[in-house]
Parts: C-alpha cells; structure tokens; sequence
C-alpha cells in the first residue's frame, strides 16, 4: 500500500474512496474534504518556510507531520512522503538537508493542487 | 432494610412466611454465597418440591433439551438462585392455603397468583427479558401484600373488602391506606427483601398496580420484571379467569405494546398459559376455573395493536447515539472523522486544537472525546490530563489518536488518563468498534450512577415505610390509639423513671359500661362506632402529656405521668362526665358512660403489673357500685392514717 516511490501526483483509488465515502448521503463530502486540504496546506507551507527561517525544528517536525496525513487523506502520496522526510529531519535537528525538501514540497504542492482542481471539475 | 420494623409485624406471628423445607431454604441462604449441593440437598428432602422443582426446569422454555430428572440438573440449568426463589415460593403456597379471614377467599388467591405465575412466565419465555422460573415465582408471589393483611388483620380485612365490594367504593389499595395506612403492594415489596428475593422481585410487586411504564426502575432487570409482571396480571385476570376489568381490551393492547409483542404472540400466550395454568393447578392441587375465553375482548384489543404479526427474532433495542468531541488540527482528518462518527449516529461537536477543546469539553460534556494526540500548544496528552483535573471530564471516556511513530509511547497515554488509542491512519471500522466498545463503558458506568440514585432515593422511601410499618404495629386500626403494646412499653419505662426519680406515677383503667349488650343487641359495626366515638372522646379530654391508649375489647388506659393519685383522680372524673355528655347516636340516642380504676405507684405498686392490677381492682369496685364512676385506690395504711 505504501510504495517507496509514488508515480502518480494524485492517487487515483485514495480519490475514489473519497467520492464513495459521501455516498449518496453526503455526496458534497469530497469536494469540501479537498478544499479543506487545499486551503490548509497552502498555509501551512508559508508556516514550513517561516520555520526554516528561524531555524525552529520542532515547529517544522509538527507541521510536516499533520501535512503528512492530511495529504495521505486526499491521496497526495508524493508530498505526503516528502512531509514524512521533513518530520524526521525535523525530529533530528537537520536543518540543512531540510531546506531543499521544504522548497520541494512548495513545487509538489503546486502540482497537487493543479491535479485536484482538474479533480474538481 | 426494614426487617427490624417489618420485625414488628412479624412478632403479631400472622405474617405469611415459609416453613419447613422453605424455612430451612431461607436460612442457608441468608448469606451473599452458598453451595449448590446444600439447596439441592434440602430441596430433596421434599419429594413434593422436587417434582415441582423439576417442572419447572423442565417447561417449554427450554424444549427440546434434555429432560431435567434430578434438582442437581434442575439448578444447573435454572441456576442456583431461580431454583433457591422457586422452591422459596412452593413452600409458601403449601404453608398458606387457609386462613381466617372470613372474607378473604383463600383458594381463589392461590389460583390468581398461580395464573398470574403461568402468565408471566410465558411472557419471559416470549421476550428472553428475565428467567422464566424467576417470572413464575415473582408472579406466584405478587399478590402476598394482601394474604399478609388478610392474615394479621382478619377480622378488619374482611370489613374492608366488604366496603370495597359496595357499588361506587374506594380501590382497594386507598381502603387499605385508610385502614392500615399501608397497601399490600409496599408490604408485599418488604416481604419478598425479607426473603431474600431478587430486588426486581420487590420492585416489580412494588409496582404492581401502576397504569404508568416502570421508568423509575433501579436497573434494567426491575424494569423487565415490572413489565412483565404487570402485563402478565392483567393478562391472567383477562384471558384466563375472565375477571371483569375496566377498559380490558384498551389495556391489553397497551400492555402487549409495551412488550412489543404481537397477535399471534398474544394468541400462543393464551393457549399454552392456559394449559399450564390447569396444569398446575392439579399438581398443587389448587381448583382453578377457566372460564369462557372472552373472545371479543381479544379480537378487540388485536385491533388496538401495533405489532400486527408474530416477532420471534426481536431487535435489540435500538442504540442511542453518543455526545463526542472530535478534536484534530489537520481539518481534513477531522472533517473525515466527523463524517465517520456521524454516519454511525454519534452526536459530533469540532475542535480544531486542544485548548479549543479542553473550553468545548467543560461547557458541553461530551460523553466521549476523540483526539489527536500532535497538535500544537496543548496536545492530546496535555488535553487528556487537564480533562483528568477537572470534575467534569474526570468521567469522559478519552479516545486518543496515535501516529504510527507514537506506538510505543501509548503507555504515556494511559498514565495521561486516556481510556483508549487507535492507530492513525485508521481503518473507519476498527475506529468505530472501538467506540462503541467505549460507549458499552459509558453506559455501564452512567447506569451505575442512576442506579446509586434510585438507591438513595429507595433508602429514604425504605425509612418512610418502616416508620409507618413501626407505627401499624403501635397502632390500634380501629381507634387509631397507641395500641396494647405501645401502652405496656411505656408503661415500663415510665414506672422506672419514676421509681429512679421518686416522681409520682398514675394510671386511669377505663372500662365501658355495657359494652357487650351494645354489641349483642346492635351488632359489631354499632359497637366499633362505640369504640371508636369513645376513644375520640377520650382522645380530647386528657391533659397534654397523658396516653390514651386501647388496651384491646373495651378497656383503654390513661398514663398519666408525674401525676399523684389524686391529680389523676380528677383526670378520671373529667374523662367519666365528657363521654357521659357525649350523646352517640346509633338509630336512637345512646348515652355511654365508662367505669374507670385509678392507681398510683405511690399506693405501694412495685412494678407494672401490680399497677395495673390496682387500676383493674378499682374499676371492679366502680362496676360494683353501679357503674359511670370513679374509684381510687385505696391509700397506703401509713398515708391514710395521716389523712
């Protein structure tokens, strides 16, 4: 289920247990649960960057771990990996291999989000 | 528990109560344990009850199994305790089946409580809701308020269930109140703790009578027992002894409702209750009389009902959502967790961090709180211990959230005060087995605390019951007087202090004239009204702080504590000319008058009983002279001389 290298930006099976799980009860639940991850993310990239920058590992390790799973919730496998890294890198105080992962996820990020808006329509 | 006041009455040695084997049952188990072989041993010293026993273990509720042979098998397939409460139950039957009240009919109580015991054992055979042996015996017992009445009280019961057979009287239990100032229900209820019976027993004799729903039940068994019991009363007085009920149909159907049980349901009821009910009418060799099944009322009561068909496979009651707290920082794994909680009809309220919350927790008492544990500032083990500290989240059940990385920390989270963890990412299904397995926790310890309620609750009804049970058994029901033993027991008390203190001490011995010719030529209700118009006045004329107290037939006696003989003596001719004014009318006017004997400790009496035979002396001495007058004792020699 976890494969070490994500080939597709969005995976298409976490997405389509997303529709099914609305059902026919809640059929909104989907598109809300992607502008939730879209808007959150987008913020917490800023805060990934602002991190960096003071040099806080700690706040880097918390925010790279609810990224990780609220990615992994809307099938962003890619940058749910990425966020793994930067938690752990976090965790151990690296900060100087975790600024190019960071940048890397802002570009991922982007990619996801131009993946889900094709999603939405 | 009111035995030491339910003791009172049990002294009068008129209350129905076990004998023999069932005495001997009693008295082996009046502890919390005891051995199966000592019941089964007991029980077998009785052939009679052992067959009976056996019967029991062996009816349809269980058909289809191996037949039961010995009271061994008996009890392991009934358990130890329904065996104890049946055989508990047959031996009343046997010990009971006559009596002296002239207007109880004894044989008919026992054919009613046996049908009643047939009926409810159907139902719990029906619903799987209670053992069905112990719904035979609650049923067989439900009635024994009134045997217990009947036999302490003969002679008043009888005129009692005269007055309520009058067009237009009173319910019994009102006539019961007014006599007794206590009903068979609540007696019945004292009775069967006393015996060591199941506390849904008590409950559901307790409640007997309601037209209302059981919602005051301590805990579910009550609740079940009641039900049953009360459905299978009036379904017995229906359906099997054809009883003239108010609003028969209506309430059939509102009690088969209640049990959600359908016509064919209540039509198999009638047939094999039936069946049974002449069954064991042979086998206890009690005539029961089946009367003409009242078709119509049936067929009327089937149209009333909602359950139209048969409900053999029967749903568990329907489970009632829980109040969660849902909290996460990561609004997508929360709005999914809200949506997962939702749909399995859980309350959901959100906290997007932990001091967000820890605020909603203590303004809204949730009953559950599902929680993150990494969330910024105050994280779910921070929540956790905060919930912990206050007084209402020390009982929440606490769900906590873990990464996969935080595993080996979980030992952290239940030292935090959590009560459960699921692993993140979660599978929905094993998340929501998880909370209802923590909801089974909530409920059990929600129902613990009702039940510590309802207890407290029983407690301080138990006190107001022995107080009345105290005072019946200090009453005279016909005057309402402090009766014969209330007046002996002060009596000595107050000869003590008096002889401790050397205070005076006066009794006034009241006898009323004529009395057996009033009785003789108008009959006992004419005489009870000349008790009860004398005791009135009586009642009124004695000084504050004297006992007027009826000694029993037509005798009364006054106590007059600190009293010397000669203030006494002036008491008793106040008492002699009140009642001599006091004109009864009884078809023509009838003026009473009383004999009355004074004494004092002063005139030489040692003790009680010395008192009271001068008192009696004197009021021979006042019959003598021509009765409605005083007589003193005579004072010491020494005293006289110096008079």
């Amino acid at each position: 289920m976890h494969p070490s290298e994500p080939e597709s930006v969005i995976d298409a099976g976490v997405i389509a247990g997303l529709k099914e799980l609305g059902g026919d009860e809640d059929p909104g639940l989907y598109l809300e649960v992607i502008e939730l991850f879209l808007d959150d993310a987008a913020q917490q990239i800023v805060n990934l960057r602002e991190a960096m920058a003071r040099g806080d590992t700690r706040q880097l390790e918390r925010i790279a771990h609810t990224l990780k799973s609220s990615s992994a919730n809307v099938g962003a496998l890619r940058f749910s990996k990425l966020c793994f890294e930067i938690e752990q890198l976090g965790r151990c105080s690296d900060l100087a291999h975790a600024g190019s992962l960071v940048e890397r996820a802002a570009v991922q990020y982007d990619q996801v989000k131009a993946a889900l808006e094709a999603e939405k329509r | 528990m009111n035995e030491n006041r339910l003791d009172e009455l049990k002294l009068t040695g008129q209350l129905p109560s076990p004998t023999g084997v069932g005495l001997a049952i009693l008295e082996l188990t009046r502890g919390e344990d005891y051995a199966m072989g000592d019941i089964t041993r007991v029980i077998q010293s009785d052939p009679a009850l052992t067959g009976r026993i056996l019967k029991i273990a062996n009816s349809a509720g269980f058909a289809g199994s191996q037949p039961v042979t010995t009271v061994g098998q008996a009890a392991m397939r009934l358990g130890v305790r329904s065996v104890r409460n049946v055989a508990l139950g047959f031996t009343l039957v046997s010990g009971n089946r006559s009596g002296t009240c002239p207007g109880f009919d004894y044989e008919r109580y026992w054919a009613d409580s046996l049908a009643i015991a047939v009926m409810a054992q159907g139902l719990a055979e029906l619903l799987h809701s209670v053992p069905p042996a112990d719904a035979f015996t609650c049923g067989l017992l439900s009635g024994v308020g009134t045997l217990a009445l009947a036999s302490i009280h003969p002679d008043r019961y009888a005129q009692m269930l005269e007055r309520g057979r009058r067009p237009g009287a009173d319910t019994l239990m009102i006539l019961e109140h007014e006599t007794f100032d206590l009903d068979h229900c609540e007696l019945a209820a004292a009775m069967l703790r006393d015996w060591r019976l199941p506390e849904s027993f008590a409950f559901a004799v307790a409640t007997i009578e309601r037209r209302e729903g059981c919602i005051d039940a301590p805990d579910e068994a009550s609740r079940r027992m009641a039900l049953i019991v009360r459905a299978a009363r009036h379904l017995a007085h229906v359906c099997l002894e054809g009883l003239d009920e108010v609003h028969a149909s209506e309430r059939l159907a509102e009690l088969m409702n209640e049990l959600e049980l359908g016509r064919d349901d209540l039509e198999r009821l009638r047939q094999s209750s039936r069946e049974q009910w002449i069954e064991w009418g042979r086998t206890l060799q009690i005539p029961v009389d089946v009367k003409v099944q009242p078709h119509e009322i049936v067929a009327e009561a089937a149209r009333h009902m909602a359950v139209p068909t048969d409900t053999t496979v029967r749903a568990t009651a329907e489970r009632k959502g829980l109040r969660i707290l849902a909290v996460d920082d990561d609004p997508v794994s929360l709005r999914l967790l809200e949506h997962h909680l939702t749909r399995d009809g859980h309350q959901v309220m959100r906290a997007a961090n932990g001091r967000q919350a820890l605020i909603l927790a203590l303004e809204s008492n949730p009953q559950m709180v599902v929680t993150d544990w990494m969330m910024p500032e105050v994280d779910g083990l921070e929540l956790c211990k905060s919930l912990r500290r206050s007084n209402e989240g020390r009982g929440m059940y606490i769900l906590l959230l873990t990464g996969r990385e935080d595993e080996n920390r979980v030992v952290e989270a239940f030292d935090a005060g959590a009560d459960e963890y699921v692993v993140k990412p979660f599978n929905p299904k094993i998340l929501l087995a998880r909370v209802r397995a923590g909801q089974r926790m909530i409920e059990l310890r929600e129902q613990v605390e009702k039940d510590r309620q309802i207890r407290d609750r029983q407690v301080a009804e138990m006190a107001v019951l022995n107080r009345k049970l105290e005072a019946a058994a200090m009453t005279d029901v016909l005057t309402k007087l402090p009766n014969r033993r209330f007046a002996m027991r002060t009596l000595e008390s107050e000869v003590s202090a008096a002889l401790t203190s050397s205070s005076p001490l006066s009794v006034v011995m009241i006898d009323i004239d004529h009395f057996k010719s009033v009785n003789d030529t108008h009959g006992h209700d004419m005489g009870d009204l000349v008790l009860r118009e004398t005791a009135n006045v009586l009642r009124n004329a004695v000084r504050k702080g004297d006992f007027v107290c009826r000694l029993g037939g037509e005798e009364f006696l006054v106590i007059c504590a600190k009293a010397s003989l000669a203030q006494a003596a002036m008491t008793a001719e106040r008492l002699r000319a009140a009642v001599e004014e006091h004109v009864i009318g009884f078809g023509y006017d009838k003026h009473v008058t009383v004999s009355l004997g004074v004494a004092s400790l002063a005139c030489g009496a040692r003790n009680v009983d010395e008192l009271i035979k001068f008192a009696d002396r004197r009021v021979y001495d006042a019959k003598a002279g021509g009765r409605n007058r005083v007589c003193s004792t005579d004072p010491p020699p020494n005293l006289a001389k110096s008079a």
